[in-house]
């Protein structure tokens, strides 16, 4: 088990990565879901939809390290104005899991909506919601880089 | 009975047919609509590119090796490892080597990948220490020497010309591998420097890593993986730098 989650870590620091915004480093989000997943390991259960399991945990230590940052104050972060780290600021904590899950992870909206724990109804609109706003700045688009 | 009119296009189709998870009966109905409606088609064709770009920029990330901090998380804690650790160092003991305790790899992007490179550092430090026996077959059997590892792992082992860094082949030797059989090439310079290409094909995995540095400390050891083979290239004798060019070299060599 321990194996098939360590071959899971890069995907796990890819969204985190992604999803990370500033003052929150995207490896601690990676170390503190797994750490959480060594603990509940510890149980007889086994995983059938591991990944599934693994970025539902992240989802839970995202929210849970969100709430001691400001949320509000994130567009105008400090990242360099049209990076990605930026345009993702300017969506909610929900919308941006919700678009990186199933543009990164490839995942079903059912799987989505069973990681974040919601009903695939607002797993719908907010992926319609972060899409549209996104949309609006492929006018920028030149402007769009990659960031750390 | 008339055909039942297609039910309206709704926002929900419009993200499904985009990701890919549109139910196949909507496909037509889905398609004909955006014909129909231009706007839509642009939106469906942004969020296509959208999703390129999202995906091409944290792309590279995959590829990135993993902190050890992160790596080491979920390894078993001191009860498990402790043992091995001591196998090892029993095993160097007896190989003449002393205590010599940690082999552990200083980047991990894999377990596996820890774990060969780890098992190339160790076959590094028991046998190009040799004197009498670095090798099981020497080059002068070059041939020989190929044939028989290709079979034992069966894979096309080659040995890369390293005359460009200074190095000949000095012969091989068949090595157990965690699960399965493993080879190590032996390579000698003028002034007796030795440098090692270990293959382990167990450790091949589908997602090619590209060259990585693998262990900072003498052996120290250069990586690769590829969905054939783990290959890892280390030297006690060499500096990070030359031994970064003779992996590159050898890279360059078995992957073409």
């Amino acid at each position: 088990m321990e194996a098939r989650i360590a071959e899971l870590i890069p995907r796990l620091r890819r969204y985190a990565r992604a999803l990370s915004i500033s003052g929150l480093p995207s490896d601690g989000l990676v170390r503190a879901t797994l750490e959480r997943a060594g603990q509940e390991l510890g149980g007889a259960q086994t995983r059938s939809d591991l990944r599934g399991w693994l970025f539902g945990l992240m989802h839970d230590v995202y929210v849970r390290s969100l709430a001691g940052i400001e949320e509000g104050g994130l567009a105008n972060d400090g990242s360099p104005p049209g990076s990605f780290e930026q345009v993702i600021g300017e969506l909610t904590a929900g919308q941006r899991e919700v678009f990186l899950l199933v543009t990164l992870e490839d995942m079903r909206y059912d799987e989505v909506a069973r990681a974040l724990n919601v009903p695939i109804g607002t797993v719908m609109s907010r992926l319609s919601r972060a899409r549209e706003k996104l949309r609006l700045r492929l006018t920028s688009q030149a402007r769009l880089r990659a960031s750390k | 009975m008339r055909p039942a009119r297609p039910l309206p296009v709704g926002e929900a189709e419009l993200h499904a047919y985009v990701d890919g998870q549109l139910a196949h009966d909507r496909r037509a109905a889905v398609e004909a609509w955006l014909a129909a409606h231009s706007e839509d088609a642009e939106r469906v064709s942004a969020y296509r590119l959208l999703a390129e770009q999202w995906r091409a920029a944290y792309e590279p990330v995959l590829a990135e090796p993993v902190p050890r901090a992160l790596a080491t998380v979920l390894l078993p804690r001191a009860v498990s490892r402790f043992p091995r650790r001591a196998a090892i160092v029993a095993a160097l003991a007896t190989a003449g080597l002393g205590a010599w305790a940690l082999f552990e790899a200083d980047h991990v992007p894999s377990s596996a990948a820890a774990e060969m490179v780890r098992r190339a550092a160790i076959a590094h430090a028991v046998y190009a220490t040799e004197v009498e026996h670095p090798v099981e077959t020497w080059a002068g059997a070059k041939a020989q020497l190929l044939a028989w590892l290709s079979e034992r792992l069966s894979m096309k082992v080659d040995a890369p010309d390293l005359g460009a860094a200074g190095l000949s082949l000095m012969g091989g030797r068949l090595l157990p591998g965690d699960k399965a059989a493993a080879a190590l090439l032996m390579y000698e310079g003028a002034s007796g420097q030795r440098v090692t290409l270990y293959w382990g094909p167990e450790y091949r995995q589908a997602q090619e890593t590209g060259l990585q540095f693998g262990r900072r400390d003498a052996p120290r050891v250069y990586y690769w993986l590829d969905d054939e083979c783990g290959y890892a290239v280390a030297s006690a004798d060499l500096t990070q730098q030359d031994l970064q060019r003779v992996a590159r070299l050898a890279r360059d060599q078995l992957e073409k």
